[in-house]
């Protein structure tokens, strides 16, 4: 299962420290069949964190028609859920992310534990199998 | 300092570091913040955390007589400034963190109070459990200048019936009470 790791503009970093924990030896998300990919085009999971901005909405659009069917779509922290501090009519802001690609799994945290990652994304690839098995 | 971080660079080559995650327990630093909890035996829904809450994460609904707060932890930002301001330590962080869902309303946590209904018009103005905790503080702090019937008064009459014209001169004599014990301490 490769990721993409897809930040959407303004954002504390916070979230993607904590996916850069996720990823290394400690938790070593290598057991479950998880690879980060270098380019959405060889994605199938897409993580999304942060606040989504205007002029990174277009970008993010992009990036998932990119990425190649089936996919699915992780939503990481509080910012990519609801805007958290940030409110969503905030002048440079342009809502939140599933009001512009549909999510599949939501993950909590200001930011969330790497344990909370690794849990979102294993529930991602679940979701992956079963549309995989439909398709076919 | 420096022995344990010898002993800790010790671990590294006599067993793996990699935690066996979903088998073994997370392990959580001193200090750590998770999501918030109500505790409904002690909340007495005073709605001192939502008024403080940065982000808005703390919603309070007052619908048929019952007041509801709710965190959601979609919009939390794990500060801990309602476990500050909690007077009676209602709220508390706990050791433990988001499991992830499909629905971003799931993640929650909530307590009700039923609520003290205006005597003369029958509007609700605060939780029950909150006006005892007034009454009790008032006897403890003021019960020499406030007597227990002005206090129930106070606590079962809202406040625009209190402001009627009527009632007015009981209010400017208790105040000119407290006023002036004020002025001598």
């Amino acid at each position: 299962m490769w990721l993409y790791h897809a930040p959407a503009g303004g954002l504390c970093n916070g979230c993607d420290i904590e996916i850069a924990a996720a990823i290394t030896p400690r938790y070593d998300v290598e057991r479950f069949g998880i690879l980060l990919a270098p380019s959405p085009r060889h994605a199938d999971i897409l993580l999304i964190a942060g606040q989504m901005t205007k002029h990174s909405r277009e970008r993010l659009l992009r990036v998932y028609q990119q990425v190649p069917e089936p996919k699915a779509v992780v939503a990481i922290g509080s910012c990519a859920i609801s805007g958290n501090v940030f409110t969503t009519d905030n002048y440079p802001l342009a809502g939140t992310i599933d009001q512009v690609i549909p999510v599949d799994v939501y993950v909590p945290g200001c930011p969330p534990k790497p344990e909370a990652i690794i849990l979102g994304v294993v529930k991602a690839i679940e979701k992956l199998e079963k549309r995989t098995a439909e398709s076919i | 300092m420096k022995s344990s971080i010898i002993k800790e660079a010790l671990k590294y080559f006599t067993s793996p570091v990699t935690e066996a995650f979903p088998a073994t327990k997370p392990y959580f630093p001193k200090k750590y913040r998770g999501p918030p909890v109500y505790d409904q035996d002690k909340c007495m829904g005073c709605m001192a955390c939502a008024h403080v809450c940065p982000a808005d994460a703390i919603t309070v609904t007052e619908k048929d007589g019952k007041r509801a707060l709710e965190v959601w932890y979609g919009k939390c930002t794990f500060c801990a400034r309602c476990e500050e301001a909690c007077p009676v330590d209602a709220i508390h962080l706990m050791e433990k963190y988001g499991i992830p869902s499909e629905d971003k309303f799931a993640f929650k946590s909530t307590v009700t109070h039923d609520m003290v209904k205006c005597k003369l018009c029958g509007k609700p103005i605060i939780t029950v459990r909150h006006a005892e905790w007034i009454r009790k503080n008032l006897i403890e702090k003021m019960g020499d200048i406030v007597g227990p019937e002005e206090i129930d008064f106070f606590l079962t009459v809202c406040r625009e019936c209190r402001h009627k014209i009527e009632n007015i001169p009981e209010l400017r004599k208790l105040l000119i009470r407290v006023l002036v014990k004020g002025e001598k301490t």
